[in-house]
């Protein structure tokens, strides 16, 4: 029986049926989260002093998109949590697959990349203040620094872990370095490397947020403790729900875009964390 | 694999990688400090004189009063946030029907920089530890519990299947057989938990807190001590190094006769 209940769930997952039964599921797990807050509101629990309605938060983020007020924050958020992200992937692709294919890259890079990588990004923030000034380009700068390491390492692995099969393939099939390097190596490595991507999306907004948050630059954190001095609670709350679904609508792209690309790779998995 | 043409992939020579490694590291200390002492900006400094306000911090009054409370605070926090992470995420994982209702309010609460909390969090505790306790609690929660759910669900199927036949009920099943062998995913869990703790402690520090190692060294930065913000930079790097050093050690101890502790996809 075990066997059986623990199949029919997951066929049912890919179905239309199956796709609706678990939007109306998650929309339901929310739901009592909600009722749940709004019932200890009611009850006092929650003192209304920092814990306004979920109306009123949700009137205060409806109320930023119809008046376009979301565009001043969120501009310089989304500029460099997206930069940042940017020059990570970049450098990470490029310094991972370079190690994996030539030894003294990593065997020079291991100690200090190993150093480095554990260094808390909000650390060197009072340096990057000092050297870059308060602005975009510091927050870019600590963004790229911290995000930089998934997209190295899930590189990296993944380079290592190419089926010897496919590159004795492509070498019996005489295909040159530079063309194997493209058509096989890259593709391969691709999965591991959208999963970097996803892992050092979510590290690059977190350090921007942090950034501006610490700083009280503009930015989604610079509106959220503005909101908090001016007595908009309301607006506050809204703020994180916008830094929440920030995350979630860049994760929901990019599975959409790796399904697109990967759709061919016997081995994605479409629920990877 | 045959030998006459260049491989594609490294084969890495054992003895030079250490050699080479650590090389390089002394080089670019020893660049940052010729830098420092040569280039005409305020704002860099020497690597020794940032070494030297590193250790004065470490060795003078501020160790007590202001890094052993900020190391509490992260510690109490995150064991907060482990110990409720893990059980909860034993307790959701085990049971499979409820994954369609809960995990989308996880994903979303998990999306939410930490950091962001802090000002809503200023309202309900006001400056103090509390709030840093709170806020480092929040933010390593979500990945512990996570990967705690998806330890918990890549169980071996077999396992639970024979342990059913066996009669075993439900707890016993939990604790012998669902944590040893989700134990690689909760520790990567924890592992991801710790430096999120390590970072929004600083960063509920910056902004919530009196004393602590984030308040240092962000007064370092804004009173233009050059040396002690370098420094004070240089202590949490090392105490990021440190911590995530030590854990490992431990998770090599915990972990080692577990025959599937594969590294996957890292995340740093």
């Amino acid at each position: 029986m075990a066997v059986v209940k623990d199949v029919a769930p997951r066929a049912r997952a890919s179905s239309l049926r199956g796709r609706v039964d678990a939007t109306l599921k998650g929309a339901a797990g929310i739901g009592v989260i909600i009722i749940g807050w709004e019932v200890l509101r009611a009850l006092g629990i929650l003192p209304s002093a920092w814990a306004p309605s979920i109306v009123a938060i949700a009137e205060a983020w409806f109320d930023g998109v119809i008046t376009g007020g979301w565009v001043e924050p969120l501009t310089p958020t989304i500029t460099a949590w997206l930069a940042g992200l940017a020059l990570a992937t970049i450098a990470g692709v490029l310094w991972g697959a370079a190690s994996g294919a030539v030894w003294w890259v990593w065997a020079g890079s291991d100690v200090v990349v190993k150093f480095l990588r554990t260094i808390p990004p909000i650390a060197l923030l009072p340096v990057a203040v000092l050297a870059l000034g308060i602005g975009v380009e510091m927050a870019v700068f600590l963004a790229f620094f911290a995000s930089v390491w998934p997209v190295l390492f899930n590189t990296l692995y993944a380079y290592r872990e190419i089926p010897q099969q496919y590159l004795d393939t492509a070498r019996s099939l005489g295909l040159s370095r530079g063309e194997t390097f493209r058509r096989v190596a890259g593709r391969a490595v691709l999965p591991g490397v959208i999963t970097g991507v996803r892992v050092a999306a979510a590290i690059s907004l977190v350090v921007t947020v942090s950034a501006e948050l610490v700083v009280g630059m503009s930015g989604l954190g610079g509106f959220i403790l503005q909101s908090r001095s001016v007595g908009n609670v309301s607006a506050a709350y809204a703020g994180i729900v916008m830094g929440g679904l920030l995350g979630v609508v860049f994760n929901a792209l990019l599975g959409v875009l790796s399904r697109r690309l990967l759709s061919w790779s016997p081995d994605y998995r479409t629920e990877s964390r | 694999m045959t030998t006459t043409a260049r491989p594609l992939r490294a084969t890495r020579p054992r003895l030079w990688t250490p050699v080479l490694g650590w090389s390089v590291a002394v080089a670019l200390l020893i660049l940052w400090e010729l830098v420092g002492r040569f280039a005409d900006n305020p704002s860099i400094t020497t690597f020794s004189a940032s070494l030297e306000a590193a250790v004065a911090m470490l060795t003078g009054p501020d160790l007590v009063n202001h890094l052993l409370p900020s190391l509490g605070r992260m510690f109490l926090g995150y064991g907060v946030a482990a110990v409720a992470g893990v059980a909860v995420g034993l307790l959701i994982g085990s049971i499979r029907a409820l994954d369609r209702w809960v995990v989308p309010s996880i994903e979303f609460f998990r999306s939410v920089p930490p950091s962001l909390i802090v000002p809503v969090a200023l309202l309900i505790f006001g400056l103090g530890s509390q709030l840093v306790v709170f806020v480092v609690s929040f933010g390593a929660f979500w990945p512990i519990l996570l990967n705690t759910i998806d330890g918990v669900r890549r169980v071996e199927p077999l396992y639970l299947e024979t342990a059913r036949s066996l009669r075993i009920g439900f707890w016993r099943r939990l604790v012998r057989i669902c944590v040893p062998a989700a134990l690689p995913m909760i520790m990567a869990g924890l592992r991801i938990g710790l430096s999120i703790s390590l970072i929004v402690m600083v960063v509920a520090e910056v902004l919530g807190s009196n004393n602590g190692i984030g308040y240092l060294v962000t007064l370092a930065q804004q009173t233009f001590n050059v040396a002690g913000t370098y420094g004070g930079v240089l202590l949490l790097a090392v105490l990021g190094w440190a911590l995530d050093t030590a854990f490992v050690a431990v998770e090599h101890r915990v972990l080692s006769w577990h025959s599937s502790f594969r590294k996957g996809s890292d995340v740093s």
